[in-house]
């Protein structure tokens, strides 16, 4: 009896010590919770972050359903989009989830974004924000230097987000935004799986959106989250043998997601344009044109992307895609401008060709925003510039004669003009 | 090859050891040197300062010391044009704009990051005038009446005394604080100056003091329609 008594109080005592304790905030995580409070607002006010009222409705519905259920102390859910091209989402330790842009264009259907929000939900709720600052602040003098002696080359090219946390210097948040270790992101794809599951939803879309992650459109061997080709792969295996699942999923394209999420869709388009993404811009427009196929707007988003894409093809080459390929594409896109690049692309035969192609797909797409919608005076400024490109003067000077026209007093009115002016001087530089 | 010789010359004013503060590297663009562009009329976008702490722990952004600064530098920067003789157009994002003037401004301002990528590698080419943003920057409605878009970025550490003691050379290089400004035609988009100062102390402590002649410095080679004070 009183062997049983001691083992039955050893056992409380055990169950006591080996139950995960309550998260008990120290000064450090206090510190790293208003820093997180100060990005919110620093996000915010480099206007970053993208509103629109019935998209932030509409992520806030999908993230709500898949938080882990009762109060979290310091924790305030909240869901926005960033004006960002990278795929990528993040969560700060004070409950701000983040979804890029580039992530919504990719994902098909509001059950992978629903496994995204549940994975970064996991990473709030087990305080992995804390965690990681503790652990990093925990390691050695020498280990931290390098996070201070380094001059990171952040840039552009990169992706807005990207830029900003490489020089913001915080290691906890550089982490937050680049993935946490192997350990804490395979925690919180498992919890991630149980709360989508909870909420409802097919788990599998979760390891559909890691094969999204992992498609390589662009030459970006930037180690961020879900981009880090071995450990992503590691991934979705891992999740698939828990699901049971034998093979990939096949796309599951949702044309209500798409419809839902269409103004963060035609603002990433513009952003990967911006930022050198011609591939993903010409991907994600073709989603629009996929579900709305007579909307002039769709038709010219597509249209400025396939311009833009020049005398590249709409897919990396096998030879582009091995590390080495990567590699090489990204230096040259840190190095070149983007006339430069051209130029140098256009110079193959290959590139040549792809130009040609290009083009023929922009006039088309162009013609048909401007017959779907006579009024609207942007496929005409397309046009000016393709032919401009193209050398055609004298239709490039019609194309932006009819903008004119059309919109006589247009934000574009001055470059236009600017345009005509260089052209009536010898078809000069646009 | 110029960033090399950027790096050179920041390692050869840390061993000098005696100089704490510099004006360096004016790139103006032969357009702007010989008249073809002038600029009378400025808007400058919000300073985009990244100032961290590094101590023994690792590094640690410090949002409100780096808004102070974006501010004051923001603030000396206005000053030293107007009293060049150029007019300043209102800041474009003070009040807080509406949704898509904030978006336009966050657009220009990642625009010219990108081009910097390529722009800090080769600095001489902006004398060649190899940099544009693209003619895109002429929709920018509040910069409609500016010749030019005055672009301010800054970076540095503020070191901890541990930091220090690991070697005051060492310390002083790598926690210099560096201040850039990128001036780019409010029509066509090329850029047309790109000037560069440097301060190896503290850039909290004593800011405006220090960075002022820093920065009177930074535009002396500019033409403006107000010639730079002599010293």
């Amino acid at each position: 009896m009183r062997l049983f008594s001691l083992t039955l109080v050893l056992a409380s005592i055990a169950a006591v010590v080996l139950a995960a304790p309550p998260f008990t905030f120290t000064k450090v995580d206090l510190k790293l919770l208003d820093e997180s409070k100060a990005i919110d607002r620093e996000l915010e006010s480099r206007g970053l972050v993208f509103h629109d009222a019935a998209v932030d409705a509409h992520l806030t519905a999908l993230g709500r359903s898949v938080v882990p259920p009762g109060e979290l102390e310091f924790v305030e859910w909240q869901f926005h989009v960033l004006r960002d091209p990278m795929v990528n989402a993040f969560a700060l330790p004070n409950g701000s989830i983040y979804i890029n842009a580039g992530l919504l264009a990719r994902a098909e259907n509001d059950g992978q974004i629903a496994g995204v929000l549940a994975h970064e939900a996991t990473h709030v709720a087990n305080r992995h924000g804390y965690l990681a600052n503790r652990s990093i602040r925990r390691k050695s003098f020498l280990m931290n230097a390098a996070s201070w002696i380094t001059w990171i080359p952040a840039g552009g090219v990169a992706g807005q987000i990207i830029s900003w946390t490489a020089s913001a210097g915080q290691v906890a948040v550089v982490l937050s935004v680049y993935g946490y270790s192997r350990e804490l992101e395979q925690e919180a794809d498992v919890s991630g799986l149980d709360l989508v599951k909870r909420a409802g939803r097919n788990p599998a879309q979760l390891a559909r959106m890691m094969v999204l992650f992992d498609e390589k459109l662009e030459p970006e061997p930037v180690p961020i989250l879900y981009n880090d080709h071995p450990r992503t792969r590691q991934r979705i295996d891992y999740l698939k043998q828990k699901l049971g699942i034998p093979d990939d999923l096949p796309a599951a394209e949702d044309r209500a997601y798409v419809l839902a999420m269409k103004p963060v869709i035609a603002q990433a388009v513009q952003l990967q344009i911006d930022c050198r993404r011609f591939r993903s811009a010409v991907a994600a427009a073709a989603k629009l044109v996929a579900a709305q196929p007579n909307d002039s707007g769709n038709l010219f988003l597509a249209a400025e992307a396939w311009r833009s894409l020049g005398p590249r093809r709409s897919r990396l080459s096998e030879h582009e895609l091995t590390n080495a390929g990567l590699r090489a594409g990204y230096k040259s896109a840190r190095k070149l401008t983007e006339d430069e690049e051209a130029r140098q692309l256009a110079a193959t035969d290959d590139g040549r060709v792809a130009l040609q192609e290009n083009r023929a797909k922009a006039e088309d797409l162009y013609g048909r925003a401007a017959a779907l919608a006579p009024s609207s005076a942007s496929p005409y400024l397309g046009l000016g510039a393709l032919y401009q490109d193209e050398g055609k003067t004298a239709d490039a000077i019609a194309a932006y004669r009819k903008y004119l026209e059309l919109s006589p007093s247009g934000s574009d009115r001055d470059r236009v003009e600017r345009r005509l002016a260089a052209l009536s001087v010898g078809g000069g530089p646009k | 090859m110029t960033s090399r010789r950027s790096f050179a010359c920041l390692i050869g004013l840390g061993l000098l050891g005696a100089p704490f503060a510099y004006g360096l590297w004016p790139h103006i663009q032969p357009k702007l040197k010989n008249g073809q562009v002038a600029i009378r009329t400025a808007i400058v976008l919000p300073a985009r300062i990244e100032l961290v702490k590094v101590g023994v722990h690792g590094a640690e952004s410090m949002p409100e010391a780096s808004e102070k600064l974006s501010a004051t530098l923001y603030r000396l920067v206005s000053a030293e044009l107007a009293a060049r003789g150029v007019q300043l157009l209102p800041n474009p994002a003070d009040p807080a704009p509406p949704d898509a003037v904030k978006y336009a401004i966050a657009d220009l301002q990642a625009k010219y990051d990108n081009v910097g990528v390529q722009l800090r590698k080769n600095l001489d080419a902006i004398e060649k005038g190899k940099y544009s943003l693209g003619d895109r920057v002429a929709t920018f409605e509040p910069a409609r009446k500016a010749d030019v878009i005055v672009f301010i970025r800054a970076r540095g550490k503020n070191l901890s005394k541990a930091i220090w003691a690991t070697g005051p050379l060492f310390a002083t290089v790598s926690g210099a604080f560096q201040a850039d400004i990128g001036l780019v035609d409010s029509h066509s988009g090329e850029v047309l100056a790109f000037l560069r100062t440097v301060l190896f102390k503290n850039p909290t402590a004593k800011t405006e003091d220090r960075f002022q002649p820093l920065i009177r410095e930074a535009f002396r080679e500019v033409p403006f329609p107000t010639p730079a004070a002599k010293n």
